[in-house]
């Protein structure tokens, strides 16, 4: 039986996605382009897509074969001794198209994609949007990089003259204002409201991925963190520095994308966490619409 | 809401994982759901540095 094989490269680890049948041009969405290379690199994961769904797989949602981690209304996440299991639901309200059951190993490097919603048909033209059927990738990613000195932040990561900096707020607080305003001032988009952190050689880079917000605004960039800036609308533009580790590591931390996690796991993030807080320059910035903010922010950097 | 007794003595979960940094305690459940972090972390001040170094198991507050 032929298998179809892709690959998608982000923050140096390459995502095989493998099929019993055709994974065409227009199988994902066209944003994963950026991202597409001829072969697996070091560092791999594997995605297998099965487009049947056995029933002793379903057995394993059992509460005596895995213990309930996790649940909300189109996902619940299970675990047993050496195995995650999510258990997807179809939701028009979530913009989730696909019911799918995903298994992954424990490091989540290994992974099957079980759904009964896809056909040769509707594969080969569907622009799926996420490698494992999902809304995206953001819990694969999150959990794959906390293995390898990284974090997927609900964050902005912009670039100016390739010195990078990170944009945290809450929704709402005006990271695409901000962004926006600023790329119009000569900076450029690395990711948008999905960035990726990594420590690559004892230095943080903010890398693009696939994994977005609501706008589908992606890049393949890799820049070096210079600053972090936490986001507050006001009437003024200014810019603070925030020297208080209680802020710097409440900010920081709610922009993480949290994974899924043992113990061993959780002492990579925290440890990470400690040497951003640390050794990372944090601002609070203050700016309206006017966008003098551009000017004060390049004057700061 | 929980009630503490006094008379007890209380011993961190193995279900949390927590790590001092630059003096305040931050503290992960590890099973609290997805989302973003900040859900479910929570950071303890000096006082809260405090109780939480004491909760040894043995040691009740009377």
């Amino acid at each position: 039986m032929t298998t179809y094989i892709k690959y998608y490269k982000t923050a140096g680890i390459t995502f095989s996605v493998k099929s019993d049948i055709p994974i065409t041009e227009d199988t994902f969405h066209p944003k994963f382009k950026l991202f597409e290379v001829d072969a697996p690199g070091d560092d791999n994961v594997t995605i297998n897509h099965h487009f049947y769904v056995p029933k002793k797989l379903l057995n394993c949602l059992n509460p005596n074969k895995s213990k309930k981690v996790f649940t909300n209304e189109f996902l619940s996440v299970h675990k047993t001794n050496n195995m995650w299991i999510y258990n997807q639901k179809a939701s028009t309200r979530f913009n989730i198209k696909y019911n799918a059951i995903v298994i992954f190993n424990d490091e989540h490097t290994k992974g099957d994609v079980y759904t009964n919603d896809l056909n040769e048909t509707s594969y080969s033209e569907e622009h799926i949007g996420s490698l494992v059927l999902f809304g995206g990738d953001h819990y694969l990613l999150a959990n794959i990089l906390s293995y390898r000195q990284g974090f997927l932040l609900h964050a902005n990561g912009l670039a100016f003259n390739d010195r990078g900096i990170l944009l945290i707020g809450k929704s709402g607080a005006g990271k695409t204002t901000l962004s926006n305003m600023l790329r119009q001032s000569g900076f450029s988009l690395v990711a948008d409201d999905r960035v990726v952190l990594q420590k690559i050689e004892s230095k943080y880079y903010l890398i693009g991925s696939w994994c977005h917000g609501s706008n589908v605004a992606v890049t393949n960039k890799k820049v070096l963190l210079e600053k972090i800036f936490f986001l507050k609308k006001s009437q003024k533009n200014k810019i603070i520095t925030e020297t208080s580790t209680h802020e710097r590591l409440k900010q920081f931390s709610s922009s993480i994308v949290r994974p899924f996690g043992d113990q061993e796991k959780w002492k990579n993030i925290l440890n990470n966490m400690e040497k951003i807080v640390k050794h990372h320059f944090f601002y609070s910035i203050y700016f309206n619409l006017s966008k003098n903010i551009c000017t004060v922010l390049k004057e700061n950097l | 809401m929980k009630t503490v007794n006094i008379k007890s003595s209380y011993a961190v979960s193995n279900d949390v994982i927590s790590k001092e940094i630059d003096g305040e305690i931050v503290i992960v459940p590890l099973e609290s759901g997805i989302g973003n972090l900040n859900e479910g972390m929570f950071s303890l001040n000096k006082t809260g540095k405090i109780i939480w170094e004491m909760l040894d198991g043995k040691k009740s507050w009377l």
